[in-house]
């Protein structure tokens, strides 16, 4: 049976209801279309772009997150999505990208082109390119480091995505800590010391500078010491066992490791000093035992330090040494001490003896004639009387000469050091016999009044001891003026000689000052005594001592010592015309008493004035144009001498007579030099004196 | 879903596809549809063509969500039922 024919009205219908249905599926109401099986695979369909649009919109969280670089191409290399953070990473413009201008081969840079070019056949032919490191080259120029990947979304067609990460800040992060590396590296290059890191645990090691292969002598193509190696082939076998304990005890919690100890190189060169610090740390990627520390090269400290010890060791040996001597110099001052404490007594007991055995009953018996004048009359008797007391008297006078020479000798006075010396000369050849070849420097004065005795005084010293000790008859003397201003003198002689070091042992200083005691007076001002002797071959004894010139703080010894000043002299006036005009001249009030009351006896004599020293003498001379000048020649600062020839040198015809208590030849002959008439000695008696001068005053 | 004592002036039968959006939101439009205007005079028949779907072919239904209203009119209205005045003069309220 055939259907019916749809009337119109069922058409218009159906297409109302079709329409209907179209609109509804037009505005999206329509869930499924059923039927047999399609609206199943409808629904299939529909859940899996729902997904789809899940993921979708998962996906574009992700990208608009911007947390890495997104971006989508098609086969040609197109870009066809890319996010913010890509576009930042690749430089360019969204325009630029969405245009076609740009796709992501010319976005890479030439260096990364080779091997990640043509993106579309890689993708084509595989679907992921994996993880690695690329860099985007900017429009700037600039790169731009990233971590990327891509994968085939969709084949064949090639649509792909790309993923990068940026890693411009890993890399700078990098360079920073590479170039902090370097700087680390280059400090610990330049340190004098080297830094090590052992690993106990994998039993490595690492040498970090070349300062630790310089120390250990080990060249940097050989690997470095592992701690068994170290200690075996390093380390000196004396200080193993306690590097080993010591390293073993730091492993304790807490713990620091210090050890100086010394090390062998491979050359075999010299034993070498380390000290070497560390500190044990577990290391915390896979929590293995390390030490890491410093090693230093001590060697040249340690060498110091044995040196300043030996110098110590040296230093106090010297110290013992005089210690030992300054007590025994100590000891034999105290002995010099006592020794000089016995010669003063001895010196005084000499001279009471001399006084008391030898001037005194002169005196006395002087005075025993004098006793006798007053109770005699006669004139003749009172005479004699008198001329016994002068003959008394004179004997004194010579006694006192001789006791004054001896204590000191009148040549030092009048001429210094070298008339000393001469009189040395004289004095050995008269009293013991004894020749000295003298060659005496004609500079040698003026020095210091201290020093001038000083050095008399141990020259004579050293001239007793050859004459007692020589066994020899002559001796060499010389005395001469450096060029460093000191006085040297060298007293030689030929004979038996000694050993000075025995002699300074075994000197006996209680029986005699000797060369310990002339040295100790001499250091005293300055000087040294020298001794070159050996037995049987004679000895040289070189006496130095600096020769101060005069100055006001120094007195010195001239010719002409100053003695005192007195009273001003007196002045008187000339009685008459013809008498004779004296002016006497001594710095002896009681001498010049003594004179005066003696010439004034005679009535043709007038004593015009009396001077104390020379300059006083010269300048009465001049006024009060004296006949005579009776001088002394010991007047002082200016000698006799000096003032003899200044008074003549303008007052010519007055006549000058000298008077002095040494008789000497050297100064008898200087006095007639300088222009005296006549020489006579204190003691010449008044009568004499008195004739001598009437004498040169008619021209005798 | 309807009248208690049997009789019910307007008879409807929903199909829907399974909890899907438009399925969804035309049941929510008819059972406010029938809250507000039917006062409980009404069955409304819900068949899930997922489970179902033979009934929906015995009654051509070839979309879902659709509508079949049995009484007091026969009419048939497609999709996820937001126009309500279309409903109703289906329904013959207005």
């Amino acid at each position: 049976m055939n259907p019916a024919k749809p009337t119109y009205r069922d058409l218009e219908k159906q297409l109302a209801h079709a329409h209907k249905l179209l609109q509804a599926i037009e505005q999206g109401q329509i869930d499924v279309i059923v039927g047999d099986d399609r609206h199943m695979q409808l629904l299939g369909l529909k859940q899996t772009i729902d997904m789809l649009r899940e993921n979708e919109r998962n996906f574009r969280a992700l990208a608009d997150a911007n947390l890495i670089g997104i971006g989508f191409g098609d086969s040609s290399g197109n870009i066809t999505y890319i996010n913010d953070e890509m576009l930042r990473m690749t430089g360019y413009s969204r325009a630029d990208i969405l245009a076609g201008r740009i796709n992501w081969e010319t976005c890479l840079a030439p260096e990364k082109r080779p091997e990640e070019g043509n993106w579309s056949e890689r993708l084509v032919n595989q679907e992921v390119i994996s993880v690695r490191e690329w860099a985007f080259l900017r429009p700037d120029g600039g790169r731009t480091p990233v971590l990327g990947a891509a994968s085939r979304i969709t084949s064949p067609d090639g649509l792909h995505v790309i993923i990068a990460l940026d890693l411009t800040r890993m890399r700078q992060a990098e360079t920073l800590t590479w170039k902090s590396n370097q700087r680390l590296r280059m400090a610990a290059n330049s340190l004098d010391i080297g830094i090590f890191e052992w690993n106990l645990t994998k039993d490595t090691a690492f040498w970090e500078n070349d300062q630790m292969y310089r120390i250990f002598g080990r060249s940097r193509k050989l690997p470095p010491l592992r701690y068994s190696d170290f200690l075996e082939q390093a380390v000196d076998f004396r200080d193993k066992n306690a590097f080993a304990r010591a390293f073993s005890n730091a492993q304790q919690p807490g713990n620091g490791f210090a050890f100086t100890c010394r090390i062998h190189r491979p050359d075999k060169s010299a034993v070498s000093w380390v000290e070497i610090t560390g500190k044990f740390y577990q290391n915390d990627s896979d929590l293995s035992l390390c030490m890491i520390g410093i090693a230093k090269d001590i060697s040249a400290q340690k060498q110091h330090e044995q040196t300043i010890e030996e110098i110590n060791d040296l230093l106090e040996q010297r110290v013992r040494d005089r210690t030992a001597k300054i007590q025994k110099q100590t000891e034999r001052m105290r002995e010099l001490a006592n020794k000089l404490g016995q010669v003063e007594q001895k010196e005084r007991n000499r001279l009471a003896a001399i006084l008391h055995d030898h001037i005194q009953p002169l005196v006395v018996g002087a005075r025993m004639h004098l006793w006798d004048i007053y109770r005699k009359n006669d004139l003749d008797a009172i005479h004699v009387t008198a001329h016994k007391i002068e003959g008394i008297l004179e004997e004194s006078l010579a006694e006192m000469r001789s006791l004054t020479v001896d204590l000191s000798p009148a040549a030092i006075l009048n001429d210094g050091l070298a008339g000393g010396a001469n009189w040395l000369v004289t004095y050995m050849k008269k009293k013991f016999d004894f020749t000295l070849k003298s060659r005496i420097d004609d500079i040698i004065d003026p020095i210091s009044e201290n020093t001038c005795f000083l050095i008399f005084q141990c020259t004579k010293e050293l001239l007793f001891n050859v004459v007692k000790h020589s066994g020899e008859k002559q001796a060499g003397l010389s005395i001469e003026r450096t060029k460093d201003q000191k006085i040297k003198i060298i007293v030689s002689d030929n004979g038996n000689g000694f050993d000075p070091d025995a002699f300074v042992e075994t000197q006996d200083y209680t029986t005699s000052l000797g060369l310990f005691s002339i040295e100790e007076r001499l250091k005293d001002i300055g000087g040294r005594l020298k001794i070159a002797s050996a037995p049987g071959q004679g000895t040289t004894v070189t006496l130095t001592a600096p020769a101060e010139k005069s100055d006001e703080a120094s007195p010195t010894v001239e010719p002409g010592y100053n003695r005192r000043a007195e009273d001003p002299p007196v002045i008187q006036v000339r009685n008459s015309k013809d008498s004779i005009g004296i002016l006497i001249v001594d710095d002896h009030k009681l001498l010049r008493e003594g004179l005066v009351g003696l010439l004034e006896m005679e009535p043709d004599i007038t004593v015009l004035g009396e001077a104390a020293d020379a300059d006083t003498a010269i300048a009465l001379a001049q006024t009060l144009e004296p006949d005579v000048v009776i001088m002394d020649v010991n007047l002082g600062k200016t000698s006799g001498m000096d003032a003899t020839r200044q008074i003549l040198f303008k007052k010519p015809h007055i006549k000058v007579i000298a008077l002095s208590m040494h008789y000497d030849k050297k100064t008898i002959n200087a006095m007639y030099h300088a222009g005296a008439s006549v020489f006579l000695n204190k003691t010449v008696p008044s009568d004499e004196l008195i004739a001598k001068m009437r004498d040169c005053l008619s021209g005798g | 879903m309807g009248s208690p004592d049997g009789f019910c002036e307007y008879q409807m039968r929903l199909f829907v596809a399974g909890t899907e959006r438009n399925s969804v939101m035309a049941l929510n439009h008819i059972t406010n549809i029938c809250h507000t205007h039917l006062q409980g005079n009404y069955t409304l028949e819900i068949i899930d063509v997922f489970e179902n779907h033979a009934a929906a072919m015995a009654e051509n239904i070839l979309l879902a969500p659709t509508l079949v209203i049995d009484t007091p009119f026969r009419e048939t209205i497609v999709g996820n039922l937001d126009n309500e005045r279309l409903i109703l003069t289906a329904l013959g309220i207005r």
